[in-house]
């Protein structure tokens, strides 16, 4: 739920003011006109942050503060004073009463946001939204870096995905860029001279209007230093060079929370399917991995029996296709679904090299898996798995021992 | 006394006018005052304590309904209700009076301060009279001309 910020003050152009700042952000600004309003608005929608300002008719912030901080369940609620008081026996009194932070009027409305961003997490509202958007949605993603290449290497990488990418040489670019037209991510080389990757980072960071906006740095395995130093200013991740486009694929995809899942599941008649698609990765591996219980929870209220894990396209089994395997069959072991595998000559022989799936049965075909009666063709047994590879997600922990029909014969 | 807070009363406005609405501010001499006949808001604020008096901002309707529209963001002038426009020029006023009260409170002198009284007229009415309890401060800007007024009693 998107959290509620209740302004109070008697000024209708300061609410005004306030809830305009705070409209590119997924949250509901609420408005009282006095500290009697304000009081009573706040014990109705317990919002998680209140804006207040000092000198207002009926009941001043003083007035509404004490009430709130005497009332058990308001007084944990944040409050930031807005006021154009400033002696120094104001601020010390608001102090007392554990105020979060003491705005002066005149302010800049980036200021606001700034202070309210530092106690509440606030989220653009095209991020927030972007939850319902499918992973082939039109991007624009910047690229700043020095080397044409990159741009043109992660372009021929995302094509798949239709994310447009706009190729920048200079930070100036990439903020007039920004400030034009909406863009999703920046993609920007950490080894620019000038310590231009930083700099654009803070100045899009200090811009109401790029603040959330994910910024990626691209940099060199070795250099730990600058890598370092991006995740510590709060980089959204840094992609390593040469890159992995699946890696950069997931890693924007979950910024932007956009749903992957078409690229792998789907569903059919009774069954959810999973494909795994041929160019399966670790990076691949740890995406699947991160829907696989919403994916098959969803199913199972939907009404859906039956996994179907496709690996007619994989070219190989190895130890990540088969950790992957073994966490979905646990997932169906917990949620009581059936379990069937599909795949080629090939892979079954692959499998015998593993003692974890040297016993699969495999099905030739996805009609064969959706039409098979229940229990004749064993799946991936839900077995502990061994110690996980780097690179692939943990596997569900107290995963229940595995129910008869999953286990290989 | 009435020197010092004018001079607060300067640095204050121009302060919150460029900060809140972009907006400079450029003082005049008292004899600059220049208001014609067009309609316009006053807001009053007063201050109690040790020093008391009252500080008048009179914008015309068309300045301040400028000043508002920028403040919001509005596309058009038209956008911006009289209720609004002086609800603006009320706080507008409240952080400029703030600032005296912070400055005669840190002075030993604390005051209290009233909210705006905010009253449209047909055209500027000055409330005192330039003198030794008095102050007329004038401002320009790109858009015309305000006036503070600045009274002690």
């Amino acid at each position: 739920m998107p959290p509620k910020i209740l302004t109070v003050d008697d000024s209708k152009t300061i609410r005004m003011i306030v809830t305009k700042a705070f409209k590119p952000y997924d949250c509901a600004v609420l408005e009282a006109g006095n500290g009697l309003e304000g009081y009573a608005l706040a014990a109705k929608e317990k919002p998680d942050l209140i804006i207040l300002d000092i000198t207002m008719p009926v009941l001043d912030g003083y007035g509404m503060l004490n009430r709130l901080r005497a009332d058990r369940e308001l007084k944990q609620i944040p409050v930031i004073m807005l006021t154009a008081e400033v002696g120094r026996d104001n601020v010390i009194k608001v102090a007392k009463q554990g105020v979060r932070d003491y705005v002066v009027k005149p302010f800049k409305e980036d200021l606001i946001v700034e202070r309210v961003g530092r106690v509440i997490e606030l989220k653009l509202r095209s991020a927030a939204t972007a939850r319902a958007r499918n992973y082939d949605a039109p991007l624009k993603l910047v690229v700043l870096d020095d080397k044409p290449a990159i741009a043109e290497q992660i372009r021929a990488g995302v094509a798949d995905a239709g994310w447009e990418i706009l190729p920048k040489a200079v930070p100036a670019e990439v903020l007039e860029l920004c400030q034009q037209q909406p863009v999703d991510a920046v993609l920007v080389s950490l080894a620019l001279p000038e310590d231009a990757a930083f700099t654009t980072f803070e100045a899009l960071r200090g811009n109401p209007q790029t603040r959330a906006l994910p910024v990626f740095g691209l940099s060199v395995k070795t250099a730990a230093d600058e890598q370092a130093r991006a995740a510590h200013l709060g980089f959204t991740a840094v992609i390593n060079k040469p890159i992995d486009l699946d890696d950069l694929k997931f890693k924007i995809a979950r910024a932007l929370n956009l749903d992957t899942s078409p690229k792998f599941f789907r569903e059919q008649k009774d069954a959810l399917i999973l494909t795994i698609p041929a160019g399966f990765n670790a990076s691949i591996a740890n995406e699947i991995s991160c829907l696989l219980k919403t994916k098959v929870a969803a199913s199972v209220d939907a009404g859906i029996n039956k996994l179907v894990l496709d690996l007619s396209q994989a070219r190989a089994v190895d130890v990540t296709l088969i950790r992957l395997a073994i966490e979905a069959a646990q997932w169906c072991v917990r949620l009581s679904l059936k379990q069937r595998v599909v795949g080629s000559a090939n892979l079954i022989k692959d499998c015998k090299n593993y003692e974890e799936a040297k016993d699969w049965r495999f099905v030739a075909s996805l009609d064969e898996a959706l039409t098979a009666a229940d229990g004749k063709e064993p799946a991936p047994a839900a077995a502990a798995p061994a110690p996980a590879p780097a690179g692939t997600a943990p596997v569900p922990e107290s995963a229940p021992a595995p129910a008869p029909e999953a286990i290989a014969a | 006394m009435i020197d010092l807070l004018a001079e607060l009363t300067t640095v204050a406005a121009t302060s919150a006018f460029s900060t809140m609405a972009d907006c400079a501010l450029t003082a005049q001499p008292a004899a600059a005052v220049a208001l014609n006949g067009e309609r316009c808001v006053t807001s009053s604020v007063r201050y109690s304590g040790p020093v008391s008096g009252v500080l008048h901002l009179h914008a015309p309707g068309g300045l301040a309904r400028q000043i508002s529209a920028t403040l919001l963001h509005q596309s058009s002038t038209d956008d911006v209700p009289d209720e609004l426009v002086a609800d603006t020029m009320g706080e507008f006023t409240n952080m400029v009076i703030a600032k005296i009260q912070s400055r005669l409170t840190d002075r030993g002198t604390p005051c209290v301060i009233t909210p705006p009284d905010l009253e449209w007229h047909p055209h500027f009415t000055p409330r005192g009279t330039p003198g030794p309890r008095c102050r007329t401060l004038p401002f320009a800007c790109k858009h015309g001309q305000l006036v503070i007024e600045l009274l002690l009693t």
